[in-house]
């Protein structure tokens, strides 16, 4: 099935990482040296990223570009959720690979933003250079172009989210996915049915 | 009939927390009546990491690349505020030389701020240009502040007594050129966007601050000097070497978004000129003169400029680990480009603060927007919010 | 007996003892909750003080009380004062100054966001830092997050 669709494959790759589209999400630091990216000096536009949309229902990359708190992180779920399929998420500075400097004993901080959302790209830095941006998106672009689209659904499968917005309204932070119970640095799945997602 | 009783009920708006012009991640909720706001509530605390709280569990000069994030637009002013704060409390003195050089990185730091408030505040109108413009001078500023401290943001240069490294050689040619190629580019920023009919159209008469409102509200900064009360930190109680600059403060008397951007655009005039009186000033000349006079001198008198105490950077070598000042308490107020910034430092005797508290300019500046854009037109909203000038991470520390 | 402030006798009716100055020379001067409102009222309206502008309350969390520290400044004489307020542990409550400055109205309510001291006659007292189902007030020096929600975030 593979060999039928390389073609095409590769022309649908080569159209969707050459005009990757962010979203203007930018609550922190990190925000300004990505605005300092798509500026004169660091032009980002040359990779392809010619506008920054303002909503995600145009967006196909969100590069999260900046701390994320407990009263911020619903709402980054469901810009998420409201983006359409193949998206992409980069995980930019040090406080969203894993809390950074508030890791240790912020309350209010989360520690990672890849607990909430997949990401596919983690960029270091406090706050990385533009340079190193630009560096990202060409990470980015390589790894769109070994995609094949029938890999999508498998690939979605194995970045289950541990947490779920919740449905009261009065509610106002992120609940634990009760599918899956944290222990340290790995995830034990309990009641997760394991035969069905081998035969997909 | 039914169609009539829909207009007359309002809209709640969500201007949500991501949104490109909330300057970070603010959250309006509007009350609309057509195009006309009724009521605003804002809802901020979407980037509260709990800074005040990380201070009692860290010593002091483990806090200090902290204190950096709080504004990051203007880190060196947020740095100043907490080390002239522990200065006072353990009695250390600040070398003259560290001072000046204090003096001209906070200046340079103003304008780097004022840029990117003018970028993005026209961006919000619409206006794409000046971003980009006004990104081109902050790239050169911000490649001499790599240079000195390494670092493009947070600088984390300021320490307990003076500063961490002197001036790296060729740096203060490098900076007075760019103070002379400076003012040539304020005047294209200026004739594109000062007498441009639709910016005034948008701005003249929108958003008065009227100066009850701003004394009741405890706005500060340029924000009060557009209302036409002279209130700058820098002449009215200097706090570094500013007594010994002469500078000027704008002021105007209209109190409507305009004014506020010309008293910007003149403060970035006048700190150019600051910068180019501190640097000739500055005690012991560039970094290479000092360094040859003061080993040909030799003399370590405490009044010879070149081997003195207000020759050196540092004013006393501390031991991190150690460092224990005694039990007092503190108040440091520093004009920020936005405002007042006051840190409030208590200290009980141990090498842990035991309370920072964090008063930043932008906190009061949200407070007070409700109240300016109560009746005004939707449109109306991104220039009177644009024009205070506020960063998010202030507000939430 | 009355105290001097600046040259300005302060009657003895409002109740108020200096402390000791801080580091860099500023009053501090100890009210008793009581008479608040009243000694905040003649410091704003006073020909000789004219206090126009608060520029902070905090709370701090000392071993044995909670302080309220209110930062005041006079743009017309270019002066700063601080006044404390000491209240008790159990139950802290102080007066609102809502009515006197408008700024108040928010620095209020991070207080009591961060450490539980009720402002009584506040508009709108309610949390604006933290998420409104938030538990505990974490400025506080005994607080342990204990919330089995965030039970994901762990280290």
């Amino acid at each position: 099935m593979q060999i039928i669709i390389t073609a095409v494959d590769f022309i649908y790759n080569w159209g969707r990482s050459n005009s990757l589209w962010p979203l203007t999400y930018a609550p922190a630091c990190c925000g300004i040296e990505m605005i300092s990216a798509s500026a004169a000096t660091f032009d980002i536009s040359r990779f392809g990223s010619e506008v920054f949309r303002a909503t995600p229902r145009q967006a196909d990359l969100m590069i999260t570009a900046g701390t994320i708190t407990h009263k911020m992180a619903p709402a980054l779920i469901r810009l998420y959720e409201q983006m359409p399929e193949p998206k992409y998420v980069i995980a930019m500075g040090a406080c969203t690979i894993t809390g950074g400097m508030f890791e240790n004993d912020s309350y209010s901080v989360v520690r990672g933003v890849d607990r909430l959302v997949p990401v596919d790209v983690y960029l270091p830095g406090c706050p990385p250079r533009p340079e190193a941006l630009l560096d990202a998106i060409i990470k980015l672009q390589k790894q769109i172009k070994t995609e094949t689209i029938l890999d999508r659904q498998k690939y979605l499968e194995a970045h289950k989210p541990r947490v779920m917005l919740s449905d009261d309204e009065n509610c106002e932070v992120v609940l634990p996915n009760s599918e899956f119970e944290v222990i340290h640095w790995g995830v034990q799945k309990v009641g997760y049915d394991t035969e069905a997602l081998v035969a997909k | 009939m039914a169609l009539e009783s829909t207009f007359k009920k309002e809209m709640i708006i969500n201007v949500g927390p991501q949104h490109p012009s909330t300057h970070g991640v603010l959250r309006l909720v509007m009350t609309l009546d057509g195009e006309i706001i009724k009521d605003t509530k804002p809802v901020i605390g979407y980037l509260h990491r709990g800074m005040e709280k990380l201070a009692e569990s860290r010593n002091y000069f483990q806090y200090l690349p902290m204190v950096d994030r709080i504004d990051y637009l203007s880190s060196f002013f947020c740095s100043a505020a907490f080390c002239y704060a522990v200065e006072s409390i353990a009695g250390i003195k600040v070398p003259k030389r560290a001072e000046y050089i204090r003096l001209i990185t906070m200046e340079f730091n103003r304008i780097t701020s004022h840029l990117m408030w003018l970028a993005a505040f026209l961006l919000d109108l619409g206006a794409t240009t000046p971003m980009f413009y006004a990104f081109r001078e902050r790239e050169d500023i911000v490649k001499l502040f790599e240079d000195l401290t390494g670092q493009r943001m947070m600088y984390n240069f300021y320490t307990f007594g003076g500063v961490k490294k002197d001036l790296p050689e060729g740096w203060m040619t490098k900076a007075l050129d760019l103070c002379k190629l400076m003012p040539k580019m304020f005047d294209e920023y200026e004739a594109i966007i000062t007498k441009n009919p639709i910016f005034m159209e948008r701005t003249k008469g929108v958003g008065v601050l009227t100066q009850k409102m701003a004394t009741d509200y405890a706005i500060t900064g340029a924000n009060i000097r557009g209302s036409g009360i002279d209130f700058d930190l820098r002449k009215t109680n200097p706090y570094s070497v500013y007594d010994e600059i002469e500078f000027n403060t704008h002021l105007s008397q209209n109190s409507d978004s305009y004014d506020r951007y010309m008293v910007r655009i003149a403060e970035m005039r006048e700190s150019v000129k600051i910068i180019e009186q501190a640097l000739k000033q500055i005690p012991g000349g560039t970094p290479e003169k000092l360094k040859v006079k003061s080993v040909n001198c030799g003399c370590k008198n405490e009044d010879c400029e070149f081997c003195g105490f207000d020759a050196q950077l540092v004013g006393k070598k501390l031991n991190a680990a150690v460092f224990k000042p005694p039990a007092g308490e503190a108040i440091s107020m520093i004009e920020a480009p936005r405002g007042i910034i006051t840190c409030y430092v208590v200290s009980d005797g141990t090498n842990k603060p035991s309370r920072v508290k964090w008063r930043t300019p932008s906190f009061s500046s949200v407070q007070v927007l409700p109240e300016l854009i109560k009746g005004k037109n939707y449109s109306d909203l991104m220039p009177i919010f644009g024009s205070l000038d506020v960063v998010l991470p202030e507000v939430d520390r | 007996m009355s105290e001097t402030f600046n040259n300005i006798v302060i009657d003895e009716k409002f109740e108020v003892k200096h402390l000791d100055k801080t580091s860099d020379d500023i009053e501090v001067i100890d009210v008793s909750k009581d008479k608040l409102i009243e000694f905040a009222t003649y410091l704003k309206m006073h020909i000789n003080t004219q206090f126009n502008m608060l520029l902070s309350i905090s709370g701090i969390d000392k071993a044995d009380c909670f302080e309220v520290v209110y930062n005041l400044f006079s743009t017309v004489f270019n002066k700063k004062l601080i006044l404390k307020v000491r209240l008790d542990k159990k139950n802290p409550n102080v007066e609102s100054l809502c009515g006197l400055y408008s700024a108040a109205n928010w620095h209020e309510r991070e207080t009591y966001d961060l450490f539980g001291i009720n402002f009584n006659n506040h508009p709108e007292l309610e949390r604006i830092l933290l998420p409104k189902d938030w538990i505990g007030h974490p400025l506080r020096k005994d607080y342990v997050n204990k919330d089995k929600r965030l039970s994901w975030n762990e280290r």
